[in-house]
């Protein structure tokens, strides 16, 4: 087992946001999320990511065996657990190359590992942003500094591929693309599809399931998981909505 | 405290030119409007943020005696000058077809001509009028026409509890190009009090990059003056990463037409010291422009403020002119103050200012964390690109390596 939820219950200031959610993923798979705006999809991104502004009222997560409340936003990304962004930031006078060597340093570093030097690095970087379609000049731009917002979301996708994730949440990254950008999303995706690599994709579309055939597709409605299934959920969903799972 | 005339008193042996009649009747004025006790003092704006212990403290006290000398380059490219305890100097690599320099205390006639000159320039500045009271040391420095030269000054400190007053003269010649690098690393609980004044003449240009790194109580008052005639430009970076208080007065009047000025500053304040800054630029004839860019970095209980001031003549039409501050509270117990002026007198003008104070963006901290970089470094990554934009002007190098080499240094011990 990759990450067990088990009866998670979240509130921000007084209000309860996730209640009692379980959700289980192994090794290998790949789910996704469905649900009305306002149901806890980001929340549950967050809660995972690690952000602090959340109190976990009651429940547990595991991520590979480890509570993963014993660890803080980075060692939970240096365990292997990534985050992209629905509102990526922009970083101005962060340099994409050396902010992306420092990333891969620190989880390399937190395992023993010895750090990649800045010439390895930009070669591998190049390397991996051109099979993605990214122009060598973008990586000399600062970290979505004037970025637009498709290409907000390809670099969640370029720094997913860099970092080679065991659980990769995509929260809403197929939101706002055109059909060329939706592309490299799920390039991305197949791309760093394994055995030991999963993937929690929260979305709004069948689109993007349908190029990504998921394992699980569930439904999330005020906070908790209502329903579990296969891709026809989501055919479901685009024919008449959520009502039916409210 | 002591009045002012007695610490004259009892220290005349080491003040330049007591004997000369000028320097006595002019120090004698300025001592009888300066009462140390005042409510003036609070109420000046050259002094009324800064450490009033500063001004509790002098301790006018000199010895020669220990005298070392370090130069800190070997580069050939620069020519090299320690200040030592403000009283005597060590230089390599000056060349005397290039640069003219002696210290005050040989050229006493040429510093009653530039005090005369210079009078009304600070009149109601205390830091400046105790320095013109006091003043033991300083030199003259003249950069021959159609000369380029980099320079090196370090000024050391290093007797405890002394205070040095010292008034340095920068004279550069036509189309001349001065690159001074001045460094103060202190270590000793001493006081400096330094004033530079800066004249550019026709075409000429210098980057005056200043790097602060005192620590121990080793307090400083450091103000420059640049006059530009025309088609001059004075650069200025302040770079104050010190573990102390200090402020910094700097201001430029731009008399000549299309002459330029640009004056920056990058401070990092902690503990419980205070960091008062000021620029003030006048625009007094047709076509200048200038910059006032001051950025710094606020944490436990430190204080700093930041005054600018452009002033526009009725000559300066053509102006071009910005300010701007910012600065990150990484403490809810620092304070900033930002006081930003135009005063504007000319009807053709672009001019504009700019300020902002408030905690680093949590988000962004989030972001970055979320890529497996932990806090501390999530926060420098931050810091050093909140400032990069003022060292990447520079663009220099050699230069911006050194001001890396402080900021890592600072960053690795503070946060």
């Amino acid at each position: 087992m990759l990450l067990s939820i088990k009866n998670l219950s979240v509130s921000i200031e007084d209000k309860k946001i996730l209640n009692n959610l379980s959700l289980e993923i192994n090794e290998g798979e790949v789910h996704a999320i469905m649900g009305p705006n306002g149901s806890g999809k980001s929340t549950l991104s967050n809660v995972l990511a690690g952000k602090e502004e959340y109190n976990v009222t009651s429940g547990e997560i595991r991520f590979k065996g480890k509570n993963l409340f014993d660890l803080n936003i980075e060692k939970r990304a240096q365990e292997g657990l990534f985050l992209a962004f629905q509102y990526p930031v922009a970083v101005p006078g962060v340099n994409i190359t050396p902010f992306l060597q420092a990333a891969v340093n620190s989880k390399l570093k937190a395992h023993g590992k010895e750090e990649v030097d800045a010439l390895t690095f930009a070669k591998n970087l190049k390397e991996t942003a051109n099979q993605l379609g990214f122009s060598s000049d973008m990586l000399k731009r600062s970290v979505n500094e004037g970025f637009s917002g498709g290409e907000k979301k390809r670099f969640e996708i370029l720094q997913m591929s860099i970092l080679k994730p065991h659980l990769s949440i995509l929260d809403e990254t197929d939101s706002g693309l055109d059909i060329d950008a939706l592309k490299i999303v799920t390039e991305g995706i197949h791309r760093l599809r394994n055995k030991t690599s999963s993937f929690l994709i929260i979305t709004h579309y069948q689109r993007l399931l349908d190029q990504i055939a998921p394992d699980h597709v569930h439904v999330m409605t005020n906070g908790k998981i209502v329903k579990s299934g296969s891709i026809s959920i989501a055919e479901q969903i685009e024919l008449s909505g959520y009502k039916k799972f409210g | 405290m002591e009045s002012l005339q007695k610490i004259y008193g009892s220290n005349i042996e080491h003040i330049l030119g007591a004997n000369l009649d000028y320097l006595q009747n002019f120090r004698q004025d300025l001592i009888k409007n300066f009462n140390l006790d005042s409510k003036q003092i609070q109420n000046n704006e050259s002094t009324k943020h800064i450490d009033r212990n500063v001004l509790n403290n002098l301790n006018f006290k000199m010895d020669s005696s220990s005298l070392n000398y370090q130069h800190l380059t070997n580069e050939r490219l620069y020519s090299s000058i320690v200040v030592k305890n403000g009283l005597d100097y060590s230089f390599i690599n000056l060349d005397k077809k290039k640069v003219i320099i002696n210290p005050l205390s040989s050229v006493l006639d040429l510093l009653i001509n530039k005090l005369e000159k210079n009078k009304n320039l600070f009149k109601d500045d205390y830091i400046v009028n105790l320095n013109s009271i006091l003043l033991n040391s300083g030199f003259d420095f003249t950069l021959n026409e159609h000369t380029n030269l980099k320079t090196i000054v370090l000024h050391e400190n290093n007797q405890l509890n002394s205070t040095i007053f010292a008034k340095n003269f920068f004279n550069i010649k036509k189309n001349s190009k001065l690159l001074l690098i001045e460094k103060f690393l202190n270590k000793t609980s001493s006081n400096s009090n330094i004033i530079n004044y800066f004249e550019l003449e026709e075409g000429s240009e210098a980057l005056h990059l200043v790097i602060q790194n005192n620590i121990n109580e080793s307090n400083l008052q450091f103000t420059t003056h640049a006059t530009c005639h025309q088609n001059s430009i004075f650069n200025q970076l302040i770079f104050n990463c010190s573990d102390t208080s200090l402020s910094n007065h700097h201001y430029a009047d731009l008399i000549g037409e299309h002459s330029e000025a640009n004056l920056k500053g990058i401070f990092f304040v902690g503990k419980k010291y205070i960091n008062d800054n000021k620029t003030n630029i006048n625009h007094l004839n047709y076509g200048c422009s200038s910059n006032q860019t001051y950025k710094g970095i606020l944490t436990d209980n430190a204080k700093a403020s930041y005054l600018s001031k452009t002033f526009v003549d009725k000559q300066g039409q053509k102006t071009d002119a910005y300010q701007l501050s910012k600065v990150i509270l990484l403490s809810e117990d620092a304070y900033f103050h930002s006081k930003p002026e135009l005063k504007i007198y000319a009807d053709d003008v672009k001019c504009s200012h700019g300020s902002t104070i408030g905690p680093i963006d949590e988000q962004l901290i989030y972001y970055i964390r979320s890529r497996g970089i932990n806090k501390k470094e999530a926060t420098n990554i931050l810091i050093k690109s909140f400032i990069n934009d003022i060292i990447e002007k520079l663009n220099i190098d050699s230069i911006q390596e050194q001001i890396e080499v402080y900021l890592d240094n600072y960053l690795n011990q503070n946060n």
